[in-house]
């Protein structure tokens, strides 16, 4: 039976180099690089940019889409005071949450650029509107929690169409 | 009476075990999302836990035993402790979710952070554990936990075109706007929901609480047969209410105030006070039933004294379980890890682990030694090898489909 030969043992060769690395220390050489690949944030690109934006602008939606049912709930004296306020300061803390992390992302392109700037705004107008809801519903003043409603409606229109101009 | 403590314990398993704050999330969230396109799941894992229930069902009758006894004795220990490793850490995943979903219930309800109730429903459930009767216990919450049929009646008053939901529902096909990964990765997460291994472990060992001998099967075999199904409708009741009212207005499902969002739009203050009501009583139930449940399964395998209807100077060991999962439950909700977290990631990681579960009943329910005449039908057993190809498929699937879609992204 033909056995493989070992390096020392092919033409030309006298035996191993010391430094020449060998297969296991390749393996692990890879296996490091690989983790250390895995532990590193990805290279942003404009298309990951716009897949985050995307992302943001639908679990913002539901953010205040949250707060537009809290409002119409409000209107009909549907609820008792601890749960519409729990359920505003959530999804107040949930859209906070959100503009954060969008706003932590580095546009990479300059054309991301004016994403950012379409995107930041309605980001900053939801959690503020979710702010100003939950303290009118604290307050328990009417004309308040519809001026919220007002807002938070003008907001989702506005993350509505860029829902569609992005997909 | 007795025919009648029997079948509530069907029914505490249907609500407290089958709708749970798993259930409660999962159902919601999906809606929400998907609208009824994952709603063939529900009957999938129902029909696979009440195909698996049944078996533990009559393993209980036949020989009065718990499940985690016999598999020990027929498998062997190794595979034994695999078993009650992979089914304790389920548990206790599923026990802190289902505390911090009380807590949850109760800041709803109270206005007080949910933080400042997890000391308080760990020390309720420990409580109600220790000096609460079995069968008042299950009476209690299984009766209260009817109060989730609310999630029926707003469905009802909505007045949705039940046509385009039927449509929607055997569309078998994720929405336009959504991947076919993250439609896959909920449909398991459901199926978890669904199939939860500490509901199968409650049922058989609430069983030999409560001495059920060959007589009772037909009993347990009604509370299977009625009991889970009524869970898998409440469980559509309320998949189909965020479809039809939380999807529309884009409103993703994230805490359990939004899951209360349809009743409350639809019912008001009194379907306010009713869901959260029920919201509590599935949740504590499930936290009993989770609670116990780890005791059972460690006690049972170590071969201790167990019974809730022991006390603790009879069975030190099995309260010490009960008292310690408890105390861990506790402590990890105490860390601020979202609830409704703990329960996505305790569903999916109770799908990748449900064959470790559901293989042993099998083998056990197979076994003439035990069962007599009373082993696996032909029809039960082509059932079950089906459920099991599926069960393996899903465990497969989980964490990558996980990892691949960054849980449900």
């Amino acid at each position: 039976m033909l056995q493989p030969r070992s390096p020392s043992q092919e033409p030309g060769r006298t035996g191993r180099s010391p430094a020449q690395p060998t297969a296991p220390v390749l393996a692990l050489v890879a296996v490091l690089l690989l983790l250390v690949a895995g532990c590193t944030a990805p290279t942003p690109t404009a298309g990951s940019y716009r897949d985050a934006a995307e992302q943001t602008v639908t679990d913002l939606l539901s953010a205040v889409g949250t707060g537009v049912l809290l409002v119409e709930i409000h209107r009909g004296d549907r609820a008792f005071s601890p749960y519409a306020e729990t359920t505003a300061e959530d999804a107040e803390d949930a859209a906070r949450s959100i503009a954060d992390t969008f706003g932590t992302r580095q546009p990479p392109t300059a054309g991301s650029d004016a994403l950012r700037a379409e995107l930041s705004p309605l980001c900053d107008t939801a959690v503020n509107a979710l702010a100003d809801l939950r303290i009118a519903l604290k307050r328990d003043d009417s004309a308040a929690v519809e001026a919220a409603g007002r807002t938070l409606r003008a907001v989702s229109s506005g993350l509505s169409d860029l829902e569609e101009s992005l997909s | 009476m007795r025919w009648l403590a029997a079948f509530t314990l069907g029914l505490l398993t249907a609500i407290g075990g089958f709708l749970d704050i798993g259930d409660l999330v999962a159902n919601s969230v999906v809606g929400s999302r998907f609208g009824m396109t994952l709603a063939w799941v529900v009957p999938v894992g129902v029909v696979g836990l009440m195909v698996f229930t049944e078996m533990s069902a009559r393993v209980v009758t036949a020989t009065g035993r718990g499940t985690f006894d016999l598999v020990r004795e027929r498998l062997g220990a190794r595979v034994g402790l695999a078993n009650l490793l992979a089914s304790y850490l389920i548990t206790l995943l599923t026990l802190s979710a289902q505390m911090g979903g009380i807590a949850l219930a109760l800041e709803l309800a109270s206005g007080i952070h949910y933080l400042l109730w997890v000391p308080v429903v760990g020390f309720l459930v420990w409580i109600v554990l220790w000096r609460l009767p079995f069968a008042y216990m299950e009476k209690t919450y299984g009766l209260l936990g009817l109060a989730l049929v609310v999630f029926g009646v707003a469905l009802w008053r909505m007045g949705p075109d039940l046509g385009a939901l039927f449509t929607e529902a055997v569309s078998f096909s994720p929405p336009p706007n959504e991947g076919a990964a993250v439609w896959w990765y909920y449909a398991i997460t459901l199926f978890g929901a669904a199939m939860t291994p500490y509901t199968v472990l409650f049922f058989s060992s609430g069983g030999v609480e409560e001495k059920w001998t060959s007589e009772d099967l037909a009993t347990a075999r009604l509370n299977v047969f009625f009991g889970l199904p009524l869970g898998g409708l409440l469980s559509l009741a309320i998949m189909g209410c965020a479809a039809v009212l939380l999807m529309p207005a884009g409103v993703q499902v994230s805490d359990l105030g939004q899951v209360a969002l349809p009743v409350v739009s639809t019912l008001g203050r009194l379907g306010l006070i009713v869901v959260i009501l029920g919201f509590f009583a599935a949740t504590f139930g499930a936290a009993l039933e989770s609670g116990l449940a780890a005791g059972y399964g460690v006690a049972q395998y170590f071969g201790w004294h167990w019974g809730k209807t022991l006390p603790p100077a009879s069975a030190p060991y099995f309260h010490l379980v009960i008292m310690v999962s408890l105390l861990s439950g506790t402590l990890f909700v105490l860390t601020g890890v979202d609830p409704i977290t703990v329960t996505e990631y305790s569903l999916v990681f109770s799908a990748a682990a449900l064959p470790l579960t559901y293989l042993p009943i099998l083998v056990v329910a197979n076994d003439r030694g035990y069962l007599g005449d009373q082993v696996n039908s032909r029809f039960t057993n082509i059932l079950a090898s089906v459920y099991l190809v599926l069960l393996c498929v899903v465990s497969v699937a989980a964490i990558p489909l996980m990892l691949y879609t960054k849980a449900g992204q």
